[in-house]
């Protein structure tokens, strides 16, 4: 892909950042994804990438802190603001 | 419904009650940055959620009206893990270097579904929480800087402009590190499924 070739190595990096979270323009992802479907090795590391943050994003399901650690925060809290009153 | 600018104000005169309800729209977010960047040290998540908000308490005085809570309350909590992370494990800055090619994998599993849900079976919610064991091994695996940038991005959802203000960084540098991580942990997954294959097919590995 010779747009590609032309590019920084910082440059390409981000392009490919802006590939796999959906962010590129329309023009350039065209690009990507027409290279994507002539190059194997290309579309097995963007495939494999994408996998990589699909499972990161199951990650991120509930997340509730202990209800000690929340009880424990409220008594500090309402400590440090005693001595402002 | 008050104002998020209406309960800061009264936190700042010191209303712990206002503060409280602040704490609750940000708590869920927050403690799930901590669990994921301190993963493998329960305890530290909880002091780093306790910690975030005992800070921006006290604090708040200094935040700008005008400026984002949400994102100064991921940098605070954002340098807690950090320093916890360095003091405890003398952790350096370990750069993460691109490899000369990256197209030498031939052992790409073909792409698949990642979930089935929304209603998966018994044996589905197994799978999937094997699947998130293994993410979260390979997460405490990469080196804590670019284990805050994965975890702002991709677990948190946060946009690249708002984890460099987050942490202080280029946008450059936000992807640059994100790419690296991401790269290392498509290895780690592989490594890790590679020696003990998940059961079933309902997932497919990264």
């Amino acid at each position: 892909m010779k747009e590609l070739e032309k590019l920084s190595c910082r440059r390409r990096v981000a392009l490919l950042c802006d590939y796999l979270d959906g962010e590129l323009p329309a023009a350039s992802r065209r690009l990507v994804a027409a290279h994507r479907r002539s190059c194997l090795p290309c579309a097995q590391v963007l495939a494999s990438l994408e996998r990589t943050v699909r499972a990161l994003k199951g990650l991120r399901g509930d997340a509730k802190p202990p209800a000690a650690s929340r009880r424990t925060l409220k008594t500090a809290l309402a400590r440090a603001a005693r001595p402002r009153r | 419904m008050t104002s998020e600018r209406e309960l800061i104000e009264k936190s700042r005169n010191g209303d712990a009650e206002a503060f409280s309800r602040l704490v609750s729209r940000y708590e869920d977010r927050i403690y799930r940055l901590a669990q994921h960047v301190c993963s493998g040290l329960p305890s530290d998540a909880d002091d780093v959620y306790q910690e975030t908000f005992l800070t921006a308490f006290k604090k708040l005085k200094g935040f700008r009206q005008d400026a984002d809570l949400g994102t100064w309350l991921y940098r605070i909590a954002s340098n807690l893990c950090f320093m916890r992370y360095r003091r405890k494990k003398r952790e350096p800055f370990v750069p993460l270097l691109d490899r000369p090619h990256d197209h030498d994998d031939e052992r790409d599993a073909p792409r698949g579904p990642q979930y089935r849900d929304p209603e998966p079976t018994p044996e589905e919610a197994a799978r999937k929480s094997e699947l998130t064991a293994a993410v979260s091994d390979a997460l405490a695996r990469l080196p804590v800087d670019y284990r805050l940038v994965v975890v702002l991005r991709d677990v948190e959802g946060l946009s690249a402009e708002r984890t460099a203000k987050v942490l202080k960084l280029s946008v450059a540098a936000v992807k640059s590190r994100l790419h690296r991580g991401r790269l290392f942990l498509r290895d780690e997954f592989r490594r890790s499924f590679d020696a003990n294959p998940p059961r079933g097919s309902g997932i497919s590995k990264p």
